[in-house]
């Protein structure tokens, strides 16, 4: 069942198109990478979903429901989208006294929420003092006020360092297990691939594609890397059988659109010793620049 | 509604802006009035303390603190656009309207104590320069109260007005300017040219409330002749009103980016 539906949405600002008929839908307890080269229109469609930013057209919307007529709305979604968001002056446990009376929440959730993202100990200390990866877990922090079951994150590994990352992929991935549906926008792949199950990927305000992880690792390239000190031979034999290989070094062939038994087996009978023979693992960051330059691939669902 | 005016007095305790505002508010009036008293008589500043004139203009010269109330008016709501919360206070409180009514009540009921600092103070160091130097008050408690009313009231409806300016304007530092240059500059003109229009200016009025005179710092226009203590207050709600209801507009139509 759909929890977030998103249909025809369009945001027009001037002359500058942010976001484009864009459609999808994000499934109960799926997390899902929401992926996109700065200024593709992710924080703007994110916008629309919480009513800050007035759609131009379409529609966005929780359990069938605009965000702003959400009963309850604390505990339906939690959002953390401008970490550097917060009253420098405040304290975090100031903070989220606020946020907790005017989503009418028990006080008592601040001290979980602090735990949860490891700032008890600095409840008391002005957030102006904070690191950026600070106050990205005080945001954290505050989406989770009011123990969601939907999250929207706006790219939450902003300005961390890999400590911090690493922290965050754990959070993420506790979450996932939790059964809360997340939505965590992110213009690096490779951020958030090893916590998502799902990716939406758009550019320039289009949706680019929408499929699982696994189905968009399957259509990614796997070539062939060989090592072998007669190269050029084998190169060779490969094109004899209408494979392309190219020399990547005086030692080493990329051979695409093969499998390394192929090329293991030619070699075997031309009597090319072979040193090493694998299949390269797909490389993620390579398929995501591909689809949003504008290079499809056909077998990825669109 | 409640939960709202909840939410925005307990920001407004999570920082220490308020005891700021009001330690500078305090100061800045207890500088002028004693200034005034230990200049008071013929040749000086007011007039002598012993005249009904000399003691008011002493005792209401409330209007620092008044100004200060705007000011404060003003960040309560220009604040969320600074530093960036209103994304926070929009995404609790989805119903703009309501955020906005929220603050302008809130700043209004805060910026009493604006009023109340100040008129505590002018009143304590006007009274203690009077009794001091062996003079009788000429004026009773009654109008004493008169003009603590009209200085708490005062300092309250244009802490409203300064919110809705906050929020019409968004920009703090703009927004600050065009308070201060409302009441040192715009109203100082108007009353040099009319006095019958200077009555209706924000601070002019607020002023005349709380006692004001051509005496009193910041100084009312010479022969002022002030509109009754309701109207001045019903003229405050309705600028507080007609800048929150222009405000609550732009602010439904605006993006929250």
């Amino acid at each position: 069942m759909a929890v977030i539906e998103i249909q025809g949405l369009t945001k027009r600002f001037g002359p500058v198109l942010a976001v484009d008929n864009l459609s999808f839908d994000i499934n109960e307890g799926a997390v899902v990478g929401f992926l996109g080269p700065n200024g593709a229109g992710k924080t703007t469609t994110l916008r629309m979903l919480l009513g800050l930013v007035e759609p131009t057209a379409g529609t966005a919307l929780f359990n069938g429901v605009p965000y702003r007529d959400l009963k309850d709305r604390a505990h339906q979604v939690g959002a953390m989208l401008e970490a550097a968001a917060i009253h420098p002056r405040r304290t975090p446990r100031g903070h989220l006294r606020v946020r907790a009376a005017a989503a009418r929440l028990d006080p008592a959730r601040i001290d979980a929420v602090l735990a949860s993202v490891e700032l008890t100990d600095a409840a008391d200390r002005r957030v102006g003092q904070f690191s950026l990866g600070m106050r990205q877990r005080l945001a954290l922090a505050s989406a989770l006020l009011g123990d969601p079951k939907v999250l929207l994150l706006d790219e939450p590994a902003n300005g961390l360092d890999p400590e911090g990352v690493r922290w965050l992929r754990e959070f993420l991935r506790e979450l996932a297990r939790k059964g809360c549906t997340v939505l965590v926008s992110s213009h690096v792949l490779a951020e958030v691939a090893q916590t998502v199950s799902d990716v939406v990927i758009i550019n320039r305000g289009n949706l680019v594609t929408q499929s699982s992880l696994d189905e968009l690792m399957a259509c990614a390239p796997q070539p062939v890397r060989v090592r072998t000190p007669k190269a050029e031979q084998l190169r060779v034999a490969l094109a004899g059988i209408n494979i392309d290989a190219r020399l990547a070094a005086p030692d080493q062939l990329e051979v695409p659109d093969s499998t390394p038994e192929r090329v293991a087996n030619l070699a075997a009978k031309l009597a090319i010793p072979i040193y090493e023979c694998a299949a390269e693992p797909a490389r993620l960051e390579d398929i995501f620049l591909d689809l949003v330059n504008g290079q499809p691939r056909d077998e990825v669902p669109r | 509604m409640i939960t709202a005016i909840k939410t925005e007095l307990l920001k407004i305790r999570t920082t220490r802006l308020l005891v700021g505002m009001l330690a500078a508010a305090a100061a800045w009036t207890a500088m002028v009035c004693i200034v005034e008293s230990s200049r008071s008589g013929p040749g000086g500043l007011v007039p002598a303390l012993t005249t009904e004139a000399g003691l008011r203009a002493v005792i209401s010269s409330t209007g620092f603190a008044t100004i200060l109330a705007a000011v404060f008016g003003v960040t309560i709501s220009s604040g969320e656009f600074r530093h960036n919360t209103a994304t926070d206070t929009y995404i609790d409180e989805p119903n703009r309207f309501r955020v906005l009514a929220a603050k302008v009540i809130a700043a209004a009921l805060v910026g009493l104590s604006f009023g109340l600092v100040g008129i505590a103070i002018t009143t304590s160091v006007g009274l203690s320069f009077t009794i001091g130097n062996g003079y009788s008050v000429p004026f009773g408690a009654d109008v004493i109260a008169r003009y603590a009313a009209g200085a708490v009231i005062g300092a309250g409806l244009l802490a409203a007005v300064g919110a809705g300016l906050g929020s019409l304007i968004r920009s703090q530092l703009a927004a600050i300017i065009a308070i201060f240059a409302m009441a040192f500059g715009i109203e100082q003109i108007v009353g040099g040219v009319s006095r019958s229009v200077a009555v209706y200016m924000p601070f002019v009025s607020a002023s005349t409330m709380a006692g004001g005179s051509s005496y009193s710092m910041p100084p009312l226009p010479v022969g002022l002749n002030p509109l009754p203590f309701a109207g001045v207050a019903a003229l405050l709600v309705a600028i507080a009103w007609l800048i929150s209801a222009v405000a609550a507009h732009t602010t439904t139509q605006r993006d929250i980016t």
